[in-house]
């Protein structure tokens, strides 16, 4: 491997006349003044705060932009979506599985909690609990047909606890 | 040199700069003062600029990795403890960037740079006695040459074309070379042998 030989002196030659494929003048000094104008425009930009940051990275990235507003979107759409059901069924109204339903039709006995039995002679009513909920939002649901109060007559909430056992059709 | 580091506010600050050595520029830079790596860039980017040149045959290519590898270098300035120079180090970084873009480039297609040689060249000896005695074409024009032998060199393999821009280009040493490459000189010997080989064959029209 002698690189001295003759016939690579030659190739050394020739490829030593590239050093001569040189930009045109005043191109490094151009070079420089945008490698330091970038470095800065990044450190004003690093002292900004953190939300103008991202609006700008929102201008420099359309995928990111274009990203951002789908995500915005699909909540937006899930939460009317999911707002409109909620109105339109009532509490009431669990999506999917199992409610428990309890159905205690004309209790007069003492068959099964007394406590329930208590003024309710010819009450017609139904427990509901949706299981999805919480413990603290299980309420009990009281309907009686032919109540004069009309959310009595209506499927209507009342909150445990609440006057739900002094209820007199 | 000590750094006794001068204040952003000097008057003639390029000037100041200018006389510290790497060193202390570095320390300076770390420190966020962007003059002092304005002169670190001032001192090497033309090197750095004629090897990614050399690696890539285009003057676009090399005018934006060359911007790269520098704001790479000063991001990364923090983490430079100087355990080699900074010469070396910045060169490391623009060699691995322009690999990198390489490969990429793999699948684009490839242009040519074709930009004009340096005028200087006309005058110089070895290239009359290429185009004008040795060439059975008399009237090869400059810009020929230069594309044939961009070709020859884009033909080479990375390490291959990169070790021939080092050493026959830019004329760095065989150690200099190996330390940017991080190999023995006895690596870049044997490179350095089959690169010129592969070159004689590719640019034989020239060399007969």
């Amino acid at each position: 491997m002698n690189e001295q030989s003759a016939p690579h002196q030659k190739v050394k030659k020739l490829i030593a006349l590239k050093k001569f494929e040189t930009p045109p003048p005043g191109h490094h000094d151009l070079l420089a003044s945008k490698i330091i104008s970038r470095l800065e425009v990044e450190q004003l930009r690093a002292r900004d705060p953190w939300h103008r940051r991202w609006l700008q990275s929102l201008n420099f990235n359309p995928m990111l932009t274009a990203a951002y507003t789908a995500a915005i979107m699909a909540l937006f759409v899930f939460g009317w979506h999911y707002g409109e059901h909620f109105e339109a069924d009532g509490p009431v109204k669990s999506y999917g599985s199992a409610d428990l339903r309890m159905g205690l039709m004309g209790l007069s006995s003492d068959e099964s909690n007394p406590k329930l039995n208590h003024g309710l002679g010819i009450a017609d009513f139904t427990l509901e609990m949706s299981p999805k909920k919480s413990y603290s939002s299980i309420q009990p649901f009281v309907h009686i047909p032919g109540s004069l109060v009309p959310w009595l007559r209506e499927s209507s909430a009342i909150q445990a606890g609440n006057s739900l056992w002094n209820v007199t059709p | 040199m000590q750094a006794t580091i001068p204040k952003e506010t000097t008057v003639n600050r390029k000037q100041i700069w200018a006389e510290y050595e790497d060193v202390d520029l570095v320390k300076a830079s770390q420190d966020g003062m962007l003059a002092a790596f304005d002169e670190l860039i001032q001192r090497y980017q033309q090197r750095v600029y004629a090897t990614v040149y050399h690696m890539t045959s285009s003057h676009e290519d090399a005018d934006d990795l060359t911007q790269e590898s520098f704001i790479k270098a000063y991001k990364a300035l923090k983490r430079f403890k100087g355990e080699s120079s900074f010469y070396t180090w910045i060169y490391r970084i623009a060699v691995n960037r322009t690999i990198n873009f390489l490969k990429q480039r793999k699948r684009k297609s490839y242009h040519m740079s074709l930009n004009d040689m340096d005028m200087q060249v006309e005058k110089h000896a070895d290239l009359l006695m290429f185009i004008s005695d040795n060439t059975p074409r008399r009237d090869l024009r400059l810009n020929e040459l230069q594309e044939k032998m961009n070709e020859a060199m884009q033909k080479l393999s990375q390490t291959h074309r990169l070790t021939v821009a080092l050493h026959d280009v830019q004329g760095m040493s065989h150690e200099e070379i190996g330390k940017i490459m991080d190999c023995n000189t006895g690596t870049v010997r044997s490179r350095l042998f089959y690169a010129r080989q592969q070159l004689q064959a590719l640019l034989s029209e020239y060399l007969s």
